[in-house]
């Protein structure tokens, strides 16, 4: 790695938090309902928004209507995409003629942008028209985001409140969160993004005879309005089939470390917001550390793997294979950490072809559950249920009944955590190990060997995880695969989801009990390391074997020269 | 139900806000600002479409520079990678046999293929590797064509991010350039 390489990196992460904390109270003050000057001349929206939909803003929501309006709402958005989908040769904005898609890819598909997945079995510029990706795809990118984000504001009413039964309002949080937070930041990053060469418009594809004098289509359309908001929800759709890396998604260096930027922006900014609205800074700090040093473990296993580890006929150059030259290896490495710690999920280069253990880094992320930052909304839901475990476990080893922030936590928490963490991973092994014995999964790899086994274990895993990221050589587009890896979107989302709300439900109902001298304090350095630890052995405990069957095989099989 | 009737209106009127008025505006108000860029910043040759500057072409004939391998063949709609692994015998392959074709020397760029399928760019490397085969065919002196290869380069950006590199397109359409000017 040449120096100005090191430099991108230190200077990627001193932007990111410093733009993520002043982002974080933001973030935290919209919450509130005390919106910021800046943005409040938008209020006017917010209320014509309840009015219209027939939403009473001050109504409360017990955990139970919370998470019903939350599915509803969501399950409708999954039909109106699976309509649009499969009849959109019959709707307007479709210039080049496409036809609509089958039913497998449009449930695929529909479920996928719904979760906050963006798993894409189709190609953009082949199989969706103008009005698909606007109305339907660009639609569910907000709304999966703001739908991941309101459940900050769920845990900690359930952490802040003492005896209430009630949550908060699902319509209220989902309508700040979106008027306030995603919608300004899209618009500015859009701008930004075309200034540089991203394409926005409502043209046709262009057909054109390159200097050689061969055909050439130039696909067209409302790139860049998708894009900005594909990167800050985390969503990871791309607009076209080569996602980041067509140079009309992403065409200079800058694109690529503004979008990168972006994808790891809320995801951090989230835990700052926490902290200032449960008023304990210093517990989200804790937390913080954790994923940072999580964050930090893969970005430098992935680097080393990628520089030093090269096949024999690489003749000690770093390859190429599978990376476009403006954004180069560092950036490439460091995307592919980004986007699978948050559950992004688009990619610049493809990961098929990186180095097996940056292969490896990338699928650990997704197995943890994208906690390390994570989704929006989703990478701190989901480490919440982590740091309940931990406490739980530090509590069983000191012999004390196990407390966070003034609630104990008890059975009923402890066993929905536990739902929440091990149901996605149960997705990923009985899919997987399904997929390497049956025709459906081994007629869609595309390599033999260990790399094979880590083709479909990707797929399953970027499913459960909602992640989104493909090792792309597998062809995820059979009707079983489309209909098995849509389930598993499902339960990676809702398996998650619902056990949250519950959780914060039951904390909200408890009182709360003042910090003694023997309690296990969750803002110090002890407990980000104890996070740590059952972070990665939940997750090495679970997926270790499978991993040495197909990225550590693949390495040691490089290493001695094999190819297969 | 009440629920559901909520969602309804509520799916409806978002879809209004964000998948009709946010996307018309970033066009209307992107097209007006930056109306190259957000068309593809194409490239056009006495009045006619040529290509897009972002959007790499095959170029074959000796005495164009040549671009990265891809997949597909530099066709911009279905566009993709070979997603082959170190471990695929045909990356091995292929790899093996461009190295034969070109050279001992050759960069890692021209070995392997590019991620997007349509890299419009190459290393300054492969860019003076291909140096003499395009002087013997055009006829062109050595600092001429260097001039060139400078102008159609583009360094890193603020000096640290992404990677010195010469757009093919840009450096063939100057090629051209000089020489119907020269003859």
């Amino acid at each position: 790695m040449q120096l100005q390489e090191v430099f991108y990196l230190v200077f990627f992460f001193v932007v990111l938090f410093s733009l993520a904390y002043p982002l974080g109270i933001f973030l935290g003050r919209v919450f509130e309902g005390d919106v910021p000057k800046r943005v409040s001349f938008l209020k006017p929206i917010e209320s014509l928004i309840y009015k219209i939909s027939g939403i009473n803003p001050s109504e409360k929501q017990s955990a139970w209507d919370y998470f019903l309006s939350l599915f509803i709402f969501n399950l409708l958005g999954f039909l109106v995409v699976i309509l649009i989908l499969m009849f959109q040769d019959l709707l307007p904005l479709n210039p080049q003629n496409i036809t609509g898609m089958e039913f497998p890819l449009a449930f695929n598909t529909a479920i996928s942008f719904m979760t906050n997945t963006n798993w894409q079995a189709y190609s953009g510029e082949v199989h969706l028209s103008y009005l698909s990706q606007m109305s339907a795809l660009t639609v569910q990118n907000f709304l999966s985001a703001a739908t991941g984000l309101t459940l900050i504001a769920v845990i900690v009413r359930g952490v802040n409140q003492k005896l209430e039964t009630t949550l908060g309002n699902f319509w209220v949080d989902m309508t700040r969160m979106t008027l306030y937070i995603l919608l300004p930041l899209s618009l500015v990053l859009t701008f930004v993004l075309i200034s540089q060469g991203v394409i926005q418009n409502f043209s046709n594809y262009l057909e054109l005879s390159t200097i050689e004098g061969v055909k050439q289509v130039l696909p067209m359309g409302p790139a860049a309005s998708q894009i900005a908001i594909k990167q800050l929800g985390t969503n990871g759709g791309g607009f076209f089939g080569v996602n980041s890396a067509y140079p009309f998604e992403n065409p200079t260096p800058l694109t690529n470390f503004l979008q990168c930027l972006a994808i790891l922006l809320i995801p951090v900014a989230q835990v700052f917001a926490f902290g200032r609205m449960i008023k304990k800074e210093k517990q989200a700090v804790a937390i913080l550390v954790s994923m940072s040093v999580l964050f930090f473990t893969l970005l430098i296993v992935s680097l080393y793997s990628e520089y030093n580890f090269l096949p024999e006929f690489a003749r000690g150059i770093v390859p190429m294979e599978g990376k476009d030259l403006r954004i180069g290896t560092n950036a490439s490495i460091l995307w592919s950490v980004v986007t699978t710690a948050a559950s992004n999920g688009s990619v610049n280069a493809m990961h098929s072809s990186l180095s097996p253990l940056s292969g490896l880094a990338a699928l650990f992320s997704m197995m943890t559950g994208e906690v390390v930052f994570g989704g929006v909304g989703a990478g701190f839901y989901g480490m919440f249920l982590y740091v309940l475990l931990t406490v739980f476990i530090a509590g069983l080893m000191v012999g004390r009944s196990p407390e966070y922030l003034g609630k104990k936590i008890e059975a009923r928490e402890i066993k929905l955590a536990i739902i929440g963490i091990l149901l996605p991973s149960a997705c990923i092994l009985i899919g997987a190990g399904l997929g390497v014995v049956s025709h459906w999964g081994i007629s869609s790899m595309s390599h033999q060997g260990p790399h094979g086994l880590s083709e479909i274990l990707y797929a399953f895993t970027s499913t459960s995880g909602n992640n989104g990221s493909a090792f792309a050589g597998f062809n995820a587009n059979t009707p079983v695969l489309n209909i098995l890896l849509g389930l598993c979107m499902f339960i990676g989302r809702f398996a998650v989801i619902y056990p949250v709300i519950m959780i914060a439900g039951s904390l909200s109902a408890k009182k709360s009990i003042p910090m003694t001298a023997g309690t296990f304090p969750t803002d110090s350095y002890l407990f980000s390391i104890l996070l740590i630890g059952v972070v990665l052995i939940v997750g090495a405990l679970t997926f270790f074997p499978v991993l040495t069957l197909g990225p550590i095989a693949e390495h040691l099989a490089m290493l001695k020269g094999m190819t297969f | 139900m009440r629920t559901t009737i909520i969602s309804m209106r509520y799916l409806f009127l978002m879809s209004i806000i964000l998948g009709v008025i946010y996307p018309v505006v970033s066009t209307l108000v992107g097209g007006t600002l930056f109306s190259r860029r957000s068309s593809g910043s194409l490239v056009y040759i006495d009045g006619q479409l040529r290509g897009s500057e972002l959007i790499g072409q095959a170029f074959t004939k000796d005495k164009y520079f040549w671009g990265r391998p891809s997949a597909t063949n530099y066709q911009a709609v279905g566009s993709g990678a070979s997603n082959q692994s170190a471990t695929h015998k045909k990356l091995k392959e292929d790899v093996l046999k461009r190295r034969d074709f070109l050279g001992e020397s050759a960069p890692a760029d021209l070995l392997y293929s590019s991620a997007s399928g349509v890299d419009p760019h190459i290393s300054l490397e492969a860019a003076h590797f291909q140096k003499e085969r395009v002087m013997k065919v055009r006829g062109i002196s050595i600092d001429q064509l260097d001039q060139l290869i400078e102008k159609a380069t583009d360094s890193r950006t603020l000096g640290f991010m992404g990677q010195v590199r010469v757009n093919v397109l840009e450096l063939n359409k100057l090629l051209d350039e000089s020489q119907t000017q020269g003859n």
